[in-house]
């Protein structure tokens, strides 16, 4: 049967219905590119800051590291400065003790002499107090002697008195040297008159 | 990021935003006390400072180190250190300190409106809201300069940084190379020298000492044998002298 009729706009109208929405359908059937270009805006972003946020970190500690050096720095020069410091006082005492162990030292040493000259001078007066006993018994013997008539009188008083000279000569001389010729200092030490012609 | 707080502000592209957001493009604002790390009060280093490729040429980064540093008060220098105390080093622990805090503080403030403006960026250049027909899209146009912007901001406080850095490698060369400090290597080397021979004369003394006391002691017992035999023959002299005038008066008898 043939159709009586067609309104061709209709038809055209009808055309452009359907080819819109074939045109939407097709448009969103694009929907996951965009969510595609989406994700990667964001990993761009990602990376961008990351990159970024690398450099920063890393310099940062870098930063922080090279003010401990030079803090630590700051801090080995004022020890080493106390150190030197300590070392110096520490040194000076000891140049101190030294001085005085040296003082101490010579004390000693003069002490040492000292008791040792008096030593020999005790036993000066010992060697003169011997004398004297050997005078005195040597005495005693001889007028034991003399009172029992082994030995005249004459005989007696001659050997006492000769004796007794001996030793009176003996004590003076030693008396003398001690005084004289002795050194202050040291008992075996004689003092001599300077020499012409020499500085000694 | 883990070296930045946690971002809790809302960015918004208006300069006029919206109730409870922020302007991205707001400036940073150091607090009071403290500058920025940027020149020009924040804002960064002038066109003529910079190259093509972004990079702060040597001359103006030096100047503004060296300014940096003055007004954070976190160069310590020779002299500072022949203080003879810990006091400067400490002030410079802390100073530096807050001076790197500073720059954290001002990294991260524009660190986060970066990311917003990166990615708005990018989402426009994506979705081709570049243009409006044959013109460039104003919005676009600004949100890239200013992206730009941003971004030098961020790579000029990664430049002061390195700045910093080899700023802190030269004081440790300079102070290696002082003649304060190597003279001070050398006292400390002389004065340890001094006390071992001084320890080992001190140690000779002792013993010396130690020896004449020994000796001393040793002639006072010899006085006192001395004192003793003294007192025997003075009284032995004494009998002898009794006996004599004993025998002296018999003989008279």
């Amino acid at each position: 049967m043939k159709e009586p009729f067609v309104d061709i706009s209709n038809i055209i109208t009808e055309t452009q219905t359907l080819s819109d929405l074939e045109l939407q359908t097709y448009l969103n059937s694009l929907g996951p590119s965009n969510t595609f270009a989406g994700n990667q805006v964001d990993a761009a972003v990602d990376d961008a800051l990351l990159a970024k946020s690398g450099a920063f970190r890393d310099n940062i500690d870098k930063l922080a590291a090279g003010d401990n050096n030079v803090y630590n720095a700051s801090k080995y020069y004022i020890n080493a400065w106390d150190l030197k410091n300590a070392a110096t006082t520490l040194d000076n005492a000891a140049q101190a003790s030294i001085t005085a162990n040296s003082a101490g030292t010579n004390e000693n040493t003069r002490q040492y002499e000292i008791n040792e000259w008096a030593n020999s001078n005790k036993l000066e007066t010992l060697y003169i107090l011997q004398l004297i006993l050997v005078f005195v018994t040597f005495a005693c013997v001889l007028l034991f002697l003399n009172i029992n008539g082994v030995v005249n009188s004459s005989l007696f008083k001659l050997l006492t008195a000769i004796v007794g000279f001996i030793i009176v000569v003996i004590i003076l001389v030693r008396a003398r040297y001690t005084s004289a010729v002795r050194d202050g200092r040291y008992w075996d030490k004689s003092r001599f008159p300077r020499q012409v012609g020499t500085n000694g | 990021m883990a070296f930045c707080p946690a971002n809790t502000l809302t960015f918004d592209v208006n300069s006029s935003p919206a109730t409870g957001n922020t302007y991205y493009m707001t400036s940073y604002v150091a607090p009071t006390g403290t500058i920025s790390c940027l020149p020009n009060n924040g804002t960064g280093f002038t066109g003529s400072s910079v190259d093509s490729n972004g990079s702060v040429t040597t001359s103006a980064m030096s100047a503004w180190i060296g300014t940096l540093l003055s007004s954070a008060a976190a160069a310590p220098t020779v002299s500072d250190m022949k203080a003879n105390s810990l006091i400067p080093a400490d002030t410079f622990k802390t100073k530096s300190e807050a001076l790197r805090n500073n720059i954290q503080a001002e990294y991260c403030y524009y660190y986060y409106p970066y990311q917003f403006a990166l990615a708005k960026l990018l989402t426009a250049a994506s979705t081709g809201a570049t243009s409006t027909g044959a013109t460039a899209d104003s919005t676009y146009t600004t949100l890239k300069a200013n992206t730009v912007i941003l971004n030098s901001k961020l790579n000029q406080i990664l430049q002061v940084l390195q700045a910093l850095v080899v700023s802190r490698s030269t004081s440790l060369t300079g102070y290696q190379s002082d003649s304060a400090l190597q003279t001070l290597d050398t006292d400390i080397s002389t004065a340890r020298s001094n006390l071992q021979s001084h320890s080992q004369a001190l140690q000779n003394k002792n013993m010396e000492s130690d020896v004449k006391s020994a000796m001393i002691d040793y002639t006072v017992e010899k006085n006192s044998s001395s004192r003793n035999l003294l007192a025997v023959y003075g009284f032995m002299n004494i009998v002898a002298l009794g006996m004599l005038f004993y025998l002296y008066r018999a003989a008279k008898n």
